[in-house]
């Protein structure tokens, strides 16, 4: 079973990504805070990542460069996911593997979980 | 910076020559209390009133010839040039939005709006131009922006949740067999794609009113966008049979999305405002310079008066069966947006309860070698 890891500080997104992502099957942990997606990481050791920019206190596009500088997680994909459409211009340059526009539909973020995994697999 | 070339006749009538400005017109001018201007056939300043001095705080020696550039934001300059030289090549009136330094030393913005004048002997003779400070209203458009993308970005994430929590209801409905409850969600996941569609549009005004709304270019056929648009459109509905007719060969350049995003609009359009009617036709013509595509309905039509206007953001046709039909009234103004942007025109012909039809031309990709 995949694990994915979503970070966003929007606790009702947390809650209903957990239940979508656990009902298509996937083992799922969630964090509201920027500082704990590292700790969370070395404990869960997610196959893909679900990171929001923009998370109270923290940019998430800098946790992203983290995570890709580090040898541990480098491989880790990385969605961002954001409610500015024009963050998608910005991700690139922090190593991020994709982009999702909040609002977005459900079969459109399982397309690309589903291909950043597959990725993963090949 | 908004910028708008018009494009008038000139004026007919006559004003005085530099050397001829009479007693009169100074008065006049000094008495007015917006600020004013005049430059010569040389393009260069010659008066300034005694409301821009006491605005400037400058003397007219000093704002005289080029003087008063020192008075414009250094990163306004180069567009000003651009849209004052443009101008005086075609003698043509222009209006342009900078910042220009008050004598406090604070910048301000200006609405500036220059007409050519001429001699009685129609020669060409510089041009007389009035300035009005809008920086408040200038201010005001950008809380507003603000306001709305802020205010847009907080009703995204509900927006996100809420259409999850419908979708795992429809799959929980649907793998119970409850198909008549699981359409019910579906059509609350498609009210749900609706607002967010609504909050999008709101989105890209403050977008475009900030200057900021982005465009990823690429080279593409307009022939396969609009068939794949079409085939889109078509497969939501039942009411209209869309026909494509012509074809177009070359490639433009532009941003597919925002493309899409006009001629889906232009389409819905068609389709909202010609109900009772059941064909659309999408006529495609090309020659050496551009592309058209034509979008046509034979729907209630659009009366000559408010052609013009709509276009103008908030522009809603006033009438009892106009009224009826949903709309913020900024489609049509984004769509023209985004076709000016690819370097590009739209307009609209109409004949009431007959036919309306929206075109718009885009330019033909030509490689470098070309």
């Amino acid at each position: 079973m995949s694990r994915i890891l979503v970070v966003d500080d929007d606790i009702d997104i947390l809650s209903v990504m957990e239940i979508l992502l656990s009902m298509k099957g996937f083992d799922v942990e969630v964090t509201s805070k920027g500082e704990n997606t590292f700790p969370k990481i070395d404990s869960f050791k997610p196959d893909l990542i679900l990171l929001d920019v923009l998370i109270s206190g923290h940019d998430g596009r800098t946790i992203c460069k983290q995570l890709k500088a580090n040898k541990e997680t480098k491989h880790i994909p990385v969605i961002m996911f954001s409610a500015h459409p024009g963050a998608a211009a910005t991700i690139a340059d922090y190593g991020a593997d994709d982009f999702i526009a909040k609002p977005f539909d459900v079969a459109h973020l399982m397309k690309k979980v589903n291909a950043q995994l597959g990725i993963k697999k090949n | 910076m908004d910028i708008e070339q018009l494009d008038k006749e000139p004026p007919t009538i006559s004003l005085p020559l530099v050397a001829q400005i009479d007693e009169q017109f100074m008065v006049m001018a000094n008495s007015a209390p917006i600020l004013l201007w005049a430059s010569g056939s040389d393009k260069l300043a010659f008066f300034f009133n005694k409301a821009w001095l006491q605005y400037t705080g400058r003397t007219m020696e000093e704002e005289a010839g080029d003087g008063w550039y020192e008075g414009v934001h250094p990163s306004d300059l180069e567009k000003y040039f651009k849209v004052y030289n443009e101008a005086f090549d075609k003698k043509k009136e222009f209006k342009i939005e900078y910042r220009l330094r008050r004598f406090d030393g604070k910048y301000r913005w200006v609405l500036d709006n220059g007409q050519p004048h001429f001699t009685k002997d129609k020669i060409f003779a510089g041009y007389i131009g009035s300035c009005i400070d809008i920086h408040e209203i200038k201010e005001l458009e950008g809380r507003k922006n603000q306001f709305i993308t802020a205010a847009s970005h907080e009703l995204k994430t509900p927006v996100t949740s809420l259409s999850i929590y419908l979708h795992l209801i429809a799959e929980f409905l649907k793998s119970n067999q409850e198909e008549k409850y699981a359409a019910y969600a579906e059509s609350a996941i498609t009210q749900v794609n609706k607002i967010t569609g609504l909050i999008n549009q709101l989105l890209d005004l403050s977008r475009i009113e900030s200057d900021s709304l982005n465009f990823e270019w690429s080279v593409f056929s307009l022939y396969e966008l609009v068939n794949s648009i079409v085939d889109k459109i078509q497969s939501t509905t039942l009411s209209h049979k869309i026909e494509i007719k012509g074809k177009c060969r070359g490639n433009i350049e532009g941003d597919k999305e925002r493309l899409s995003q006009a001629i889906e609009n232009l389409l819905t359009n068609a389709i909202k405002f010609s109900q009772g009617h059941n064909k659309i036709t999408v006529e495609l013509f090309e020659n050496t310079k551009y592309m058209q595509v034509s979008i046509v309905d034979f729907g209630i039509g659009i009366d000559k008066f408010h052609l013009p206007k709509i276009f103008e953001r908030f522009y809603r046709i006033p009438g009892q069966k106009e009224e009826t039909f949903p709309g913020l009234g900024i489609g049509l103004f984004i769509s023209q947006q985004i076709i000016k942007k690819h370097g590009g025109k739209i307009w609209a012909e109409s004949i009431q309860n007959k036919e309306t039809k929206f075109n718009f031309q885009i330019p033909i990709f030509k490689k470098m070698s070309d």
